[in-house]
């Protein structure tokens, strides 16, 4: 498998936002003009997370998905409020490839089933927001809330759900540039069979390596691409000229 | 030319619709059909797919498009099954044990095994090499990248059906399919950047006679 690099918009609905630690969200751009120059640059995936969709109670704006199918040739991925079968079908008719559930899979792992029934178990993105990088403690609701879950039943039981991939966000490390937390994607990778996105903290293609090597199938690079010069193409060519199977492009 | 794309209510047609139409001449109808009623003599008959065998067989059936479908085929008219589609384009499949598939393309479709190295679903880009120095379809025979997401695969009867094949660990499998005038593709043209584009053209010029 070629290892998969996703750069992440988070957005509030319209704009692009820029967070640290999962709070303190800023406005950096359009999100849709964000997503066309990645689109141009033919990268290998997208995903679009909202971060202030549950408080608006709602999902990620159909317009904007709409936007996304209509002008880019690549999958992407949507995230934030979604919280029903209905939620999950409209993101899937707009354009979206997957979609992230965070919250709603841990409250309601029903819901996930629901919607691999008719979607099928590769449409389900899983996240789990780690905390911190000491400890197992995942919270839900952009950080604000732990939740108390047996990860060791917990992960193992997600493919039977009908999970279809899993997204390891790090509520310390997002924002920061500062390294993956290499021991949750060991951790997570020692329980599951399923595909790991690595997320939070990726300022390299060295943090892209150690993250493949300790189990990630694909990093999701947020702050990296949106405030350095360092281009998706920069981190697939470091791949490529050390030796890893990356997309031919 | 005709070309109508099959709404089941649960698939992907935003991105499939933008890449067709990047090829359509003015001349060109293009048209969605949700129900069987709606298909009217199409030249090019688009199937995409997502989800869950089942989900899909089920609804082209409340939709009254299974003999639509059939007929068309039998007439003449291209049909191309994209991901799902491609699946349901076979007879059976692991994932939904009993439910018929539309028998076009004899074949089962089989959930991938584990592999040193890989994970299941198969997400992500994968090298598709063709089988048959294909003249329809050129961009399969130049090892190009496309865009995969799917458990299953398509495991065609006849060795004469195959198309392309891609790797999976220390083996291969089925990722291009074509039968006279029906043909499958297990990964997403529509999501596979320039790759997918030429894919696209050549199947538009493949409805055309024109390649």
């Amino acid at each position: 498998m070629k290892i998969r690099i996703i750069p992440t918009i988070l957005t509030d609905g319209i704009t692009v936002v820029k967070g640290e630690n999962f709070n303190n969200w800023r406005t950096v751009g359009n999100a849709f003009a964000v997503a066309k120059l990645f689109g141009d640059r033919q990268v290998d995936e997208l995903l679009l997370l909202d971060v202030k969709a549950r408080e608006r109670n709602q999902i990620v704006s159909e317009d904007l998905m709409h936007k996304f199918s209509e002008n880019l040739n690549i999958p992407f991925s949507v995230g934030g409020g979604i919280n029903t079968i209905g939620d999950a079908k409209k993101c899937f008719r707009a354009g979206a490839e997957k979609i992230v559930i965070g919250a709603a899979a841990i409250e309601n792992p029903n819901l996930v089933s629901e919607i691999a029934e008719t979607f099928g178990n590769q449409a389900v993105i899983v996240a789990l927001d780690f905390l911190n990088v000491f400890g197992n403690e995942i919270v839900i609701n952009s950080g604000k809330k732990k939740v108390e879950i047996d990860l060791f039943k917990f992960i193992p039981g997600l493919v039977d759900l009908g999970v279809g991939e899993i997204l390891i966000q790090s509520v310390e490390r997002e924002g920061t540039m500062s390294g993956p937390d290499l021991r949750k994607v060991e951790f997570v990778s020692s329980l599951t069979s399923l595909p790991i996105i690595a997320s939070g903290g990726i300022s390299s293609g060295q943090d892209v390596q150690n993250a493949i090597n300790s189990g990630a199938s694909a990093v999701s690079i947020g702050a990296l691409f949106q405030f350095t010069r360092t281009t998706p193409r920069d981190i697939h060519d470091y791949l490529l000229t050390t030796g890893f199977n990356v997309r031919k492009i | 030319m005709k070309i109508t794309v099959i709404d089941l209510g649960i698939n992907n047609l935003s991105s499939v619709i933008k890449s067709v139409k990047a090829f359509t001449k003015t001349t060109d109808i293009l048209s969605i059909a949700s129900h069987g009623n709606e298909v009217e003599s199409p030249d090019l008959v688009i199937l995409p797919g997502l989800g869950k065998f089942s989900s899909g067989m089920l609804e082209l059936s409340n939709r009254g498009l299974i003999p639509i479908i059939q007929e068309f085929v039998v007439k003449g008219s291209k049909l191309v099954g994209i991901c799902l589609g491609m699946q349901l384009l076979g007879n059976s499949s692991e994932e939904s044990e009993g439910i018929s598939g539309l028998g076009l393309i004899p074949g089962l479709s089989s959930k991938f095994k584990s592999e040193a190295n890989e994970r299941i679903p198969n997400i992500g880009w994968r090298e598709v090499s063709g089988v048959k120095t294909e003249k329809v379809f050129r961009s399969l025979n130049q090892n190009l990248d496309f865009y995969f997401v799917h458990s299953y695969h398509f495991i065609p009867t006849y060795p004469g059906d195959l198309l392309a094949i891609s790797g999976y660990g220390n083996s291969n499998f089925v990722s291009a399919v074509k039968r006279n005038n029906i043909c499958g593709f297990q990964f997403h043209p529509e999501k596979s950047g320039r790759s997918g584009e030429l894919l696209v053209k050549e199947v538009l010029d493949w409805a055309r006679n024109e390649n």
